[in-house]
């Protein structure tokens, strides 16, 4: 026996060596029961589940200067009286450009221009204030 | 001692192919749901489906969550990415954070300057356009102006000086936050509004399948009364 043994030690060192890494390797790699993905979790899973998002009170994005906030907002009131028309302008949205239109009478145009910027004015704008306005 | 050679030559046989399906198995399964298992640079990972068909990317995510800080300060790159992606510019939150940085917008790991990025030559070369009319006022969305823009097939970029995520985001109620998230929809009969929220997802808790829930639930929020508003802004293919 003990012959036989030394004379086939390396067949049985390498059957100890694939039982000892198949056994390793169910706990290091679990054989999933099925090949298929796991479909995505759409409502609040029954167990807790790991997220890695804002857990604090943390500032995440700059704050906007109160000025430009206040601009911005007065193009909306702006946006829901529109179309608006003047005496030799008016005023449009053009939503395939996401900007204002100002069309000024070419037949009265320093006049028209200037009634566009006295509109304008009464909301605390100017031209300059806006990012896509187009003055026809 | 025969038997004994036997066994072994039956292991070898038997168990190795047996091992190599299994890590095979394994490796097939990571490679096809994570987009970039190779970490920080240039993202790749195509978004995930959020409510309502729209394209959506979640902050948590483990491609890009330890990128640049994505997972903790990254609302602002994840709407950005959710925001292109929307219009046909597939860009990932890595991809989006790389272009915010190089350009100014986000401090390397931390506050995102969203307005001035929306706003921006780098935005517009992307060939999307912003409108500037905040539809916020009164601290609340205004539903009817933003429904006009939505009509139109635009999308809006919002951000908020304090967010609660809701009894659907998985985090603690009482947590409020400073963020970035894209609304998608707006009810005018209800006063509310719902939206593709970067930081609204989940992990099924199967730690093999974290990283790539890229699908979100959508939520519904009051458009006054539950979120300290910043602005909202629509923005459009041009």
């Amino acid at each position: 026996m003990i012959e036989e043994i030394k004379k086939y030690w390396i067949y049985i060192l390498v059957s100890v060596v694939v039982l000892f890494v198949m056994i390793s390797s169910l706990f290091i790699h679990p054989v999933p029961k099925s090949n298929s993905p796991k479909p995505p979790v759409y409502s609040t899973p029954v167990s807790s589940p790991i997220i890695s998002t804002p857990q604090n009170d943390g500032v995440y994005v700059t704050p906007p200067d109160p000025n430009e906030i206040a601009k911005d907002q007065a193009k909306k009131v702006i946006f829901n009286k529109l179309p608006y028309y003047g005496q030799n302008f008016s005023v449009s949205y053009d939503f395939s450009k996401a900007g204002f239109t100002a069309t000024i009478n070419p037949t009265n145009h320093a006049q028209g221009l200037q009634e566009l910027n006295q509109f304008l004015s009464s909301y605390n704008l100017t031209t300059a204030d806006f990012n896509n306005l187009v003055i026809k | 001692m025969n038997k004994l050679i036997a066994l072994a030559v039956f292991l070898i046989l038997v168990g190795l192919p047996g091992m190599v399906h299994a890590q095979t198995v394994t490796s097939t399964s990571v490679t096809t749901k994570v987009g970039n298992p190779t970490g920080p640079g240039p993202g790749t990972a195509p978004p995930g489906q959020g409510p309502s068909g729209f394209k959506y990317y979640c902050q948590g995510n483990k491609d890009w969550v330890n990128y640049d800080n994505i997972g903790q300060e990254g609302c602002g790159p994840t709407a950005f990415a959710i925001a292109v992606s929307n219009f046909g510019v597939i860009m990932d939150p890595k991809q989006v954070d790389d272009a915010l940085v190089a350009n100014g917008f986000r401090s390397g790991g931390g506050v995102t300057n969203a307005k001035a990025a929306l706003f921006s030559d780098w935005f517009s070369k992307l060939g999307l356009a912003p409108s500037d009319v905040d539809l916020v006022s009164g601290n609340a969305l205004d539903v009817q102006t933003a429904k006009k823009f939505l009509d139109q097939g635009y999308l809006i970029l919002a951000a908020a000086n304090r967010y609660h995520c809701g009894a659907g985001c998985g985090l603690p109620n009482d947590v409020w936050f400073n963020h970035v998230f894209v609304i998608n929809s707006v009810d005018t009969s209800t006063n509310t509004f719902t939206v593709l929220d970067p930081s609204n997802c989940y992990y099924s808790g199967n730690a093999q399948y974290q990283g790539n829930v890229q699908a979100s639930t959508g939520q519904t929020h009051p458009a006054a009364g539950e979120i300290d508003w910043f602005y909202a802004y629509a923005y459009k293919k041009k």
